[in-house]
């Protein structure tokens, strides 16, 4: 530790820290304008001088770092002086107009300038003259006001890896600007705009619309994916007017994706369902909350008494909250009598609980900030970029600032082998055999922790056996990857002081889920990166409450906290406290659900938040199966493809409109705040749940989500120590935490294996269906700018991507003699669609890409519900 | 005793012969000092344009917190005033958001006539601030 004196006060702060942290740390502040805490000093600005005892001359504080015994002084008459300078020298080209700029009120500059008195200038010189740029999407940049401090260009950069801006030119003529000045295309992430110390490159949506003092701003969770970054939203009159990401709160530390941060429009949207509705005569006619909560009610009662209990099924999103989904699987089970229940078609869940069977918990098994501070880390089948971009920006900072190893092993070139040391192209599906290969590389080179396999875990001997079979030739050929490049991965895993693996999750993702991750969790096990910081496995899901979903019970055979449905002991402590009765058999998963419906065995069907029509594999079979429900009920903020199938429709709340819970992909339970009251009659989830329960004859819970999370935390003993009031911290709080005490478990497995042993489970690879005559294989996910379908309710992003599209190897394209953005007709066993081409690196030869999220023309047309891969024919038009 | 009394009369009969102060109003008005603060006037460019740029600080130096500004995008990305609108029953005439105007976009003028029948009349919306003095 290094011991140093700052304006008289003592401070004591590791070495190498910056004069900068080290003042913070007495609660000196020094002023800056080119330092962020998410970037590398760099000394842009040099407002940050201050002088150190004895010795001539100013430095900049932001990077130099302390010393033992060191006297800085940071306000001396000189450091005023140079600093008023600085600010004159950047204010003889700044137009300094603040009365139109965007910036007024929250700008360090201006708020400089103004502490520092500076009213007149003594330099002269011209005001900067260039053209704003009004075309670019999201962001608006006006470079006038630019004080080339080069925060855009750094974190753009360094943490989210896109280089879409640099500086331009030289001496006065430097600005900032994209590759021959044409408009911006990139993720439009909004890093920039974040980092922006003035109004140079402000928030598009939000120009001119207020000044920050006239916002409310709330601290709540993105809604869309499982990365659970911490939202500040603005909101004026009832709008959401900006969204921003705080360097100080959440995982993201001020990092967001497109999505979260200009994703929001579809909260005002004009198609937001305002009253419940009810179908008469074909077409549907408002109601009153009484009328609609009393038809469902009625109906419901009627087939619960005509058919039983398990004749009603239902299907629950992830989005909602995790009272939300509590209360709806309790009110399912134990009012309504069925244990047919699930959510995300069933598929989203298979990796996550073969975590479950090998380690112990169902779950991510270290913190997302880890895995910045990894050596090597392994992007099993996840196209992070598209996915999770947040957690790409980790990968990146690992990359980037500390050299880390990132390979990427997946179908198709995807974008993140930008980064990536090694890119292992494995043939579609064939994921489970390399890392069986690399398995067997790291035994055979002797690489595999001993001591950690011995002390540690069971079933080794059984893994060894299967691994024969995955000599480097055999995987060679099975999954068309190099052996070079795949046993040189192993090694680098294998000696690894941190490595991670990442698999990302979703309902596009193929049903090897199960193997995917038992394989990884085998890897893990055998290089013991596993129970340490900065290693282990994550499990990424789609959707902002998939690990929640999971945690309360939303499947068929799981009560909330994983207690096994089978089981009646555990049962009955259920029973026991909701003083209700739950039924015995364990029910039907989604997929079943539908079949079950095709087959007319369901006759009352509860969608709350899901989409099946558009999310679930093979659309016309999930439209046969809903048609032919006698009573359908959807729940929805929109009247989306299945509500149109409802007899009726209740209105829902999104995510800025209520309060409650998500869990995110760390296993962090995070607190959801309201911004803004829901439109018109919308409620949210928990009411209507309440609600409906009530007229049902049983009071569910407590009205406040506060209430149902108390109820939650005394039946779950992985929430056991969870409440609001101690939620109400930047971080959350990760999961298992038993107690009121217990502060929380960053990283599981440290010390034991909740079974006492981690458990080696071999996997065999099963090759795919024999060749078809369909010669291309067809791969289907979601795109950066989407989740779901309920982003395409904003235009924003739709306009970004509105329309679906295949992604096409430029080889075959040449091959077909296929030109960009040329329609074709692609064609499977399930269905047809007519798409626009997109010709790619990103995609492989052989291989198409169809996103997920568009209807009638997106991917889930394509695919079966067995989701093996998919083979299809491509026609021109 | 009767000293006062004529007293009195002798400052009546004092002013009985110099001019009366009382205005006959309204048919008689009266001409206010140039710095007179009255009703507000957002004032015009050369082009009979709306000058204020809806920057807000008028709003926020307000005491009585009675402007409401929302600014908007206009056809040219300016940025103008969707919303202005003065309160004149909470105003105190400070004349602070006159002060604060980096733009000289609105003035406090001569007008001191706003008594009106409703509340609602006196809610004084961008056109009528704009149009407050015009013949
Ligand atoms: S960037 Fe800051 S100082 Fe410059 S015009 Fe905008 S508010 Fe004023
Ligand atoms: S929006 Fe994101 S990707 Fe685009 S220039 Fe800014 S930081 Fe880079
Ligand atoms: S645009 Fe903003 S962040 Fe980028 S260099 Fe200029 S002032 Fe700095
Ligand atoms: S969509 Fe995911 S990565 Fe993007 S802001 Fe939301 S939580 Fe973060
Ligand atoms: S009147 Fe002046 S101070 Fe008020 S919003 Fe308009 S320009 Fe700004
Ligand atoms: S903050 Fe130190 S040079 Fe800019």
């Amino acid at each position: 530790m290094v011991t140093l004196t700052i304006d008289g006060i003592q401070v004591t702060v590791p070495p190498g820290t910056m004069i900068l942290e080290a003042a913070a740390k007495a609660g000196i502040k020094i002023p800056t304008l080119c330092n962020s805490k998410r970037l590398i000093p760099f000394g842009a600005c040099r407002v940050c001088v201050v002088q150190q005892k004895g010795r001539r001359g100013l430095m900049p504080a932001c990077f130099n770092p302390v010393r033992n015994g060191m006297e800085i002084l940071t306000n001396t008459p000189d450091i005023i002086k140079a600093r008023k300078i600085q600010l004159q020298l950047i204010l003889i080209s700044h137009p300094l107009d603040c009365p139109v700029c965007d910036a007024g009120g929250q700008c360090e500059l201006q708020n400089l300038v103004y502490e520092y008195g500076v009213s007149e200038n003594s330099f002269k010189g011209e005001k900067a003259n260039l053209a704003t740029d009004h075309v670019s999407p999201f962001i608006e940049r006006n470079l006038n006001r630019c004080i080339l401090c080069g925060m855009c260009v750094r974190i753009c950069d360094e943490v989210v890896g896109a280089n879409e801006i640099s500086f331009l030119n030289r001496g006065f003529k430097m600005k900032i600007g994209t590759d021959f000045d044409r408009p911006m295309n990139c993720e439009f992430c909004g890093q920039c705009v974040s980092v922006c110390p003035v109004g140079a490159l402000n928030d598009r949506m939000f120009l001119h619309k207020a000044r920050p003092w006239d916002m409310k701003e709330t601290q709540t969770i993105c809604g869309y994916c499982g990365v659970g970054c911490t939202l500040t939203v603005g909101t004026k009159n009832g709008r959401i007017l900006r969204v921003r990401g705080d360097e100080s709160r959440g995982v993201n530390q001020g990092t967001l994706c497109v999505k979260g941060r200009f994703g929001w429009e579809y909260v005002h949207s004009p198609e937001r369902l305002t009253s419940p509705l009810i179908k008469k005569d074909g077409s549907f006619v408002k109601a009153t909350w009484e009328e609609a909560i009393g038809l469902v009610v009625k109906r419901l009662k009627e087939i619960k008494s005509e058919k039983g209990g398990s004749a009603i099924a239902g299907l629950c999103s992830p989005r909602l909250t995790n009272e939300e989904l509590y209360s709806y699987q309790k009110l399912m089970r134990g009012v309504l009598g069925t244990n047919h229940i699930d959510h995300a078609g069933g598929y989203s869940y298979a990796a996550p609980l073969a975590l479950r069977e090998s380690l112990g918990y169902a779950a991510s098994t270290n913190s997302i900030n880890e895995i910045r501070k990894a050596d090597v880390i392994i992007a099993l089948r996840s196209d992070l970029s598209e996915t999770h971009p947040v957690i790409k920006s980790e990968g990146v900072l690992a990359v980037k600032r500390r050299k880390a190893k990132l390979i990427v092993v997946n179908s198709r070139n995807i974008y993140l082998n930008k980064f990536s040391a090694f890119n292992l192209l494995v043939k579609p599906g064939s994921e489970v055999a390399l890392i069986n290969g690399m398995m067997q590389a790291i035994l055979q080179e002797g690489l595999a922790k001993e001591e950690f396999v011995s002390s540690r875990t069971e079933g080794i001997e059984a893994l060894k056996q299967s691994l024969k079979n995955y000599s480097p030739e055999k995987v060679e050929a099975l999954t068309g990857v190099s052996r070079a490049s795949f046993v040189e991965a192993a090694r680098l895993f294998a000696k690894a002081v941190g490595g991670v693996i990442l698999i990302s999750t979703g309902q596009a993702s193929e049903k090897k889920d199960r193997d995917l991750a038992l394989a990884a969790s085998n890897l893990t096990l055998l290089t013991g990166q596993i129970g340490k910081e900065n290693a282990g496995i994550f499990i990424l899901g789609e959707k902002n409450n998939s690990q929640g979903a999971l945690d309360m019970g939303l499947t068929p055979g799981w009560l909330p906290g994983y207690a096994n449905l089978g089981n009646p002991s555990e049962r009955e402590r259920f029973e026991k406290s909701w003083k209700l009765s739950i039924p015995e058999q364990e029910g039907m998963g989604a997929l079943s659900i539908l079949q079950a419906a095709e087959e007319g065995k369901i006759a009352g069907l509860y969608i709350a938040g899901e989409n099946p029509l558009v999310a679930y594999p093979d659309s016309s079979r999930t439209k046969k199966a809903l048609a032919a429900v006698d009573f359908l009920v959807v729940q929805d903020c929109f009247l989306s493809e299945t509500a149109s199938l409802a007899q009726v429709v209740l209105p829902a709340a999104s995510f800025v409109e209520k309060d409650g819970t998500f869990t995110n992909a760390d296993r962090r339970v995070q607190q959801v705040r309201p911004g803004l009251y829901p439109p018109g009659q919308a409620r949210p989830d928990l009411w209507i749940f309440q609600q409906l329960s009530k007229s049902l004859g049983y009071k569910l819970n407590d009205p406040s989500a506060k209430a149902v999370m108390d109820e939650i935390k005394n039946l779950v003993p992985l929430y056991g120590g969870i409440d609001y009031a101690r939620l109400d911290n930047p971080l959350g709080l990760q999961w298992p935490c038993s107690s009121a005490d217990h502060p929380g478990t960053p990283f599981l497995y440290e010390k034991d294996f909740p079974a006492g042993k981690g458990k080696f489970i071999p996997v065999e690879f099963e090759e795919g269906p024999a060749e078809t005559e369909s010669p291309w294989f067809l791969i289907t996910g979601p795109t950066m700018v989407h989740s779901g379908s309920l982003s395409l309710m904003s235009p924003g992003l739709t306009r970004l991507q509105g329309e679906s599209y295949v992604q096409v190897h430029p080889e075959d394209a040449r091959k077909l003699g296929l030109e960009d953005n040329q329609k074709v007709i692609l064609r499977s066993k399930q269905g047809q669609i007519t798409v626009k081409t997109l010709v790619s690196w990103n995609a492989a030869p052989g291989l198409l890409f169809v996103p997920c999220h568009f209807g009638q023309v997106g991917g889930n047309c394509l695919t079966g519900r067995d989701l093996t891969i998919t083979k299809v024919q491509l026609e021109k038009v | 005793m009767i000293k006062p009394l004529l007293k009195g009369l002798g400052l009546t009969l004092r002013t009985f012969f110099t001019r009366p102060v009382t205005m006959q109003y309204p048919e008689e008005k009266m001409v206010m000092y140039p710095r007179f603060r009255g009703l507000h006037e957002l004032t015009r460019d050369k082009e009979g344009k709306i000058i204020c740029v809806a920057c807000e600080l008028c709003a926020a130096v307000c005491p009585a917190n009675c402007i409401r500004v929302e600014p908007a995008e206009g056809p040219t990305h300016q940025r103008f005033p969707k919303v202005y609108e003065i309160d004149l029953l909470r105003c105190i005439f400070c004349g602070f958001c006159q002060e604060a105007c980096p733009y000289e976009a609105i003035i406090l003028r001569e007008n001191y006539e706003t008594a009106n029948y409703t509340r609602k009349d006196l809610l004084y919306d961008r056109d009528k601030l704009f149009h407050a003095y015009q013949k």
